[in-house]
């Protein structure tokens, strides 16, 4: 330890001169705002953003010298054998350069901002370092704050300051280390040089593959948690190289470097290596992988279903998958988030699209479809060329055109060869449908206003016309209707809701019923719609008819929400309700949760004869609305998909109950009377 | 009864070194017995400075096998380095510690430092204590270096070329040093120099490479019995000019033959008695005289390539 001090001492003090430069330069802050021609903002704010500046340049700088000299220099300029003809061990050489030149780059950081700091102690809680910051950026053209209050703060979702300032060292000290190599390799002057490159070249590329399979699947979790193996793996592999570089090689710097680069290159692309594991293992999760179901979308006859969530042991990456409910066959369509927002069943069932993206770049997505009429064929890549993220993605009814919306434009290809049919430009459309194969309806947003007004507008694809129907009002919501003809709007002005034919932008009806919002809204196959207003637990479902008339209304069980199904039979529509049992305590923002026990139940809401029927308990639906068969998907305790005729309460488990999900509580299906 | 004869001090065998498809040392073996000072001797580029790398474990030998003390010089090197002072070919102290850092930090690393012959050495030297290592004079940097060795109180001490670029007095003070420390104390010294006649004044032993190879390996008094000069004055007077009178000192072991005047001049390695009774009652020759070769002869006779 003794030798270990001395050595560290020496490196120390033999550079006190960086100190007294720092100390020097810490203080330039303090005469900035003195200085003619200053900028007239705020003297603190001032000597902030200098610090800020001060502290980058100066630090960045001696954090390059002490790497590329620590040893480097010594070594270069034969020196070195005076440590190596005395009684210190290689490894307390090296360590005890390092952590000279650590404790050298720490002092350094604290004389830059010490001045400053006494002068305005938010600096040293970061509190201010965003303030200042504004004036830094444009004279440096950064957008982080290195410095170290800014690194401190900028650090997100770090428990505790203890550990950001142990991430701040373990990069500093990795850095360090990093340029030391670079400095040995570039100092050995060796064809070793090419060994260098080949390492270098072939880690950056797999580690590149490996980010951008885990950004497009965003992943970013699991990418969050491979830069925290990454990072001590990096330190550890440069340390490392250092440590054999000098225990080998000793006072031969060709020697040296060769050993420095058989050990750092192997060990960076074992680590580069692992993460494209570890990244291929992320993007290749199965259903069975899965530990809950947070996305749920059946296709409108319910043979098909998207079930998107969490998969285990991936650092919190969420997958969608494809299930064919026949056979519980399963295809990962990708990322839960590119499912979630880029996928569309065709109408007549038969054909299902969606985007995947391989990274976070602008054009790095691409069209997959898979032909749902054969059960047994994989998703394949179609030759759609749109290959950004698009706004929406629309099939047409057969599924033979797909539409991919973006905020300025819209392009309509044929599904199968790929060729665009046609391409507009539009402003912030929004609820894309197609009308018929060749016409697309969609609502534009009015830029600046919130709520925005919408103009309601229609595509023709043959002759390619872009034509306004007409105007709708400023709304927060919109619902179409089945088959699109028909729109219901919460609006702003006058405040209730209302319903609007889409073929001519006209009000069918204007709604103020209980002056309050629906929380849900079904529309029927008639043209009728079924509307949920709540008030607190209590529930009612309103009837409207075709022309938006008030039919009636019936009261439903106490509840805190409500789930529609599809309709079964005409005029018989499913409806799930998280029903609230026993007395329910007093209702308060935030604690709705904890306080009052519930449980889904399943009814059956006839608009003719205005029942409700309860077929089943623990269990909500999750199917299509435009299911009008008895076969249904629903959702039970744990997660729990199942198939259920309703007619003979026949079901079956598809998926789950998922591990760590709610716990499994009995459900109960009874047959439709 | 007889004595258990103490094992070498330093202990090379079979030693090869190779820089790439260079190699600098081939299948060297030499020992040095306890309290020997060997000098190891050889031109530039002989392969001096890659033995005494290995012997300090700065490099790993390509082949064969380096003790020092009985112990791997380069596995056991952080080791044995606290018996084993240094002096380099190029003083190679950090340039900006004065002597006087110099020592502190040294008594850091040493459990026997001796403080008080450090400072008493520099004294002796006259060499400033305060000023930076790199703004002395090469003589001073080569004291500092001296002292600073001598100051571990070593068992062993090696010196690669400690006189390099010193002027004549430097030098002496150099060697008389060394000659004060050797006198004091049993120490084993191996030493590397191009200063023939000062290391001449030291040296026990000698050891001569010549392109990575060892040519000798001997006591020094062994080796000036054997290396004689030999003038033989001819009864024709002529200096056998028509031939190069080789055969005339044939199974001594001639490395340099030349006419002198009327005689012919020789250095032989392999001289005895009896080879001078020879000589003598040779018919044509009228005298024979004989005297010591110095090492710088030896040392030049055998290491130039092209002169025997």
């Amino acid at each position: 330890m003794n030798v270990f001090a001395a050595l560290v001492w020496r490196e120390f003090t033999e550079r006190r001169l960086l100190l007294l430069a720092s100390a020097f330069l810490g203080l330039v802050p303090l005469i900035v705002p003195f200085l003619p021609g200053s900028p007239q903002i705020k003297p603190q704010d001032l000597r902030l953003a200098t610090t800020v500046v001060v502290t980058l340049l100066f630090g960045g700088t001696v954090l390059v010298v002490l790497g590329s000299t620590i040893v480097g220099r010594d070594l270069s300029e034969g020196r070195l054998g005076f440590f190596f003809s005395r009684p210190i061990s290689a490894w307390s050489l090296w360590t005890s350069r390092i952590v000279a030149a650590v404790l050298l780059l720490l002092a350094s950081l604290a004389l830059l901002t010490l001045p400053t700091a006494l002068l305005d102690s938010g600096v040293l809680t970061g509190d201010r370092i965003g303030e200042s910051s504004q004036y830094a950026w444009p004279l440096l053209g950064f957008k982080e704050v290195f410095a170290l209050p800014g690194v401190m703060r900028s650090l997100p979702d770090m428990p505790s300051r203890p550990v950001r300032l142990g991430i701040l060292l373990v990069a500093l000290v990795t850095l360090l280390a990093l340029i030391h190599a670079a400095s040995t390799i570039v100092r050995g002057r060796s064809a070793w040089v090419l060994v260098d490159l080949t390492g270098l070249g072939a880690t950056l590329m797999i580690g590149w593959w490996a980010r951008n399979l885990l950004i497009g699947e965003e992943a970013i979790t699991a990418l969050v948690w491979a830069e925290w193996f990454l990072l001590p793996w990096i330190l550890a592999a440069a340390l490392a190289a250092g440590a054999v570089q000098l225990a080998r090689g000793r006072t031969d710097l060709k020697l040296g470097h060769r050993y420095l680069s058989a050990t750092l290159w192997p060990a960076l692309l074992l680590g580069a290596l692992i993460f494209y594991g570890f990244a291929q293992f992320v993007v290749a999760s199965s259903i069975d992988d899965l530990e809950n179901a947070i996305h749920l979308r059946a296709s409108p006859d319910e043979a098909w279903l998207v079930v998107g969530g969490r998969v285990q042991h991936r650092g919190r990456a969420e997958a969608a998958f494809l299930l064919d409910t026949a056979t519980e066959r399963s295809w990962r369509l990708g990322s839960l988030g590119a499912v979630h927002a880029w996928f569309d069943f065709s109408d007549d069932g038969r054909t299902a699209a969606w985007v995947r993206c391989r990274s976070f770049a602008r054009l790095d997505c691409s069209v997959w479809a898979k032909d749902l009429a054969d059960a047994a064929s994989s998703p394949r890549r179609t030759p759609v060329p749109f290959d950004s993220r698009p706004n929406e993605l629309v099939l047409n009814a057969d599924g033979s055109r797909l539409a991919m919306v973006g905020w300025r434009r819209m392009a309509i290809y044929d599904l199968a060869s790929g060729s665009l049919l046609a391409a507009v430009d539009v402003n912030h459309p929004n609820d894309t449908a197609f009308v018929t194969s060749d016409r697309i309806r969609f609502m534009e947003l009015d830029d600046g206003d919130d709520p925005p007004g919408m103009r309601l507008v229609q595509f023709d694809i043959p002759s390619r016309q872009l034509s306004e129907i007409g105007n709708l009002p400023r709304s927060f919501r919109t619902l179409l209707s089945l088959r699109d003809e028909r729109v219901i709007f919460t609006q702003t002005q006058p405040l209730g809701f209302g319903l609007y034919d889409t073929a001519s932008a006209q009000p069918v009806g204007e709604l103020h019923l209980h002056q309050r919002l629906p929380s849900q809204v079904h529309f029927l196959a008639d043209g009728r719609c079924v509307l949920v207003f709540r008030n607190g637990f209590e529930v009612s479902l309103s009837v409207l008819s075709a022309a938006g008339e008030l039919e009636y209304s019936v009261n439903g069980p106490k509840t805190l929400g409500t789930r529609f199904g599809g309709e079964i039979a005409p005029g018989r529509v499913l409806v799930g309700f998280n029903e609230v049992l026993g007395d329910p305590e007093p209702m308060s923002v935030g604690g709705i949760e904890g306080a009052t026990e519930r449980r889904w139940a399943t009814y059956v809401f006839d608009v003719e004869t205005r029942q409700l029927e309860a077929i089943g308990v623990g269990v909500r639906p999750v199917g299509s609305r435009r299911n009008m068969s008895k076969d249904h998907l629903f959702m039970a305790p744990g997660s729990t998909i199942l198939r259920w005729n309703l007619e003979s309460a026949d079901h079956k488990v598809l998926l789950g109950p998922f591990e760590g999900a709610e716990q499994a509580r009995d459900f109960e299906l009874k047959p439709l009377s | 009864m007889t004595e258990a004869k103490p094992g070498p001090i330093i202990d090379v065998e079979g030693l090869g070194v190779r820089y790439g498809k260079t190699a600098a040392l081939r299948d060297v073996s030499l020992q040095v017995p306890p309290g020997a000072v060997t000098a190891l001797l050889g031109r530039n580029g002989a392969g001096k400075s890659s033995l005494v790398r290995c012997l300090l474990g700065h490099r790993k030998p390509s082949s064969g096998r380096v003790e020092l003390l009985g112990l791997d010089s380069w596995r056991h090197r952080a080791q044995l380095m606290e018996q084993i002072g240094v002096v380099p070919e190029d003083p190679d102290a950090p340039p900006t510690m004065t002597a006087e850092q110099l020592g502190r930090f040294s008594a850091r690393l040493y459990p026997e430092w001796d403080a008080k012959g450090y400072a008493a050495r520099l004294q002796r030297f006259d060499v400033p204590g305060r000023i930076a290592f790199a703004r002395l004079s090469k003589g001073q940097r080569a004291q500092i270096m001296l002292s600073l060795a001598l100051a571990v109180k070593p068992r062993v001490l090696i010196l690669d070329d400690p006189t390099l670029g010193l002027d004549a007095v430097a030098r002496r003070a150099v060697f008389e040093e060394l000659v004060v420390e050797l006198a004091d104390r049993e120490l084993t010294v191996l030493i590397t120099s191009h200063d023939l006649p000062g290391i001449e004044s030291i040296a026990s032993h000698v050891a001569i490479l010549k392109a990575g190879e060892l040519l000798l390996d001997e006591e020094l008094e062994q080796l000036k019995s054997r290396f004689r000069r030999i003038a033989l004055g001819r009864v024709d007077g002529r200096g056998d000019r028509d031939a190069d009178g080789s055969d005339l000192f044939e199974g001594l072991g001639p490395l340099e033959v030349r006419s002198r005047g009327r005689g012919i001049e020789a250095l032989v390695s392999r001289f005895d008695d009896s080879a001078f009774e020879r000589l003598r009652a040779l018919p044509d020759v009228h005298s024979v005289e004989t005297w010591p070769a110095t090492l710088e002869d030896i040392v030049i006779a055998l290491t130039d390539g092209g002169s025997h």
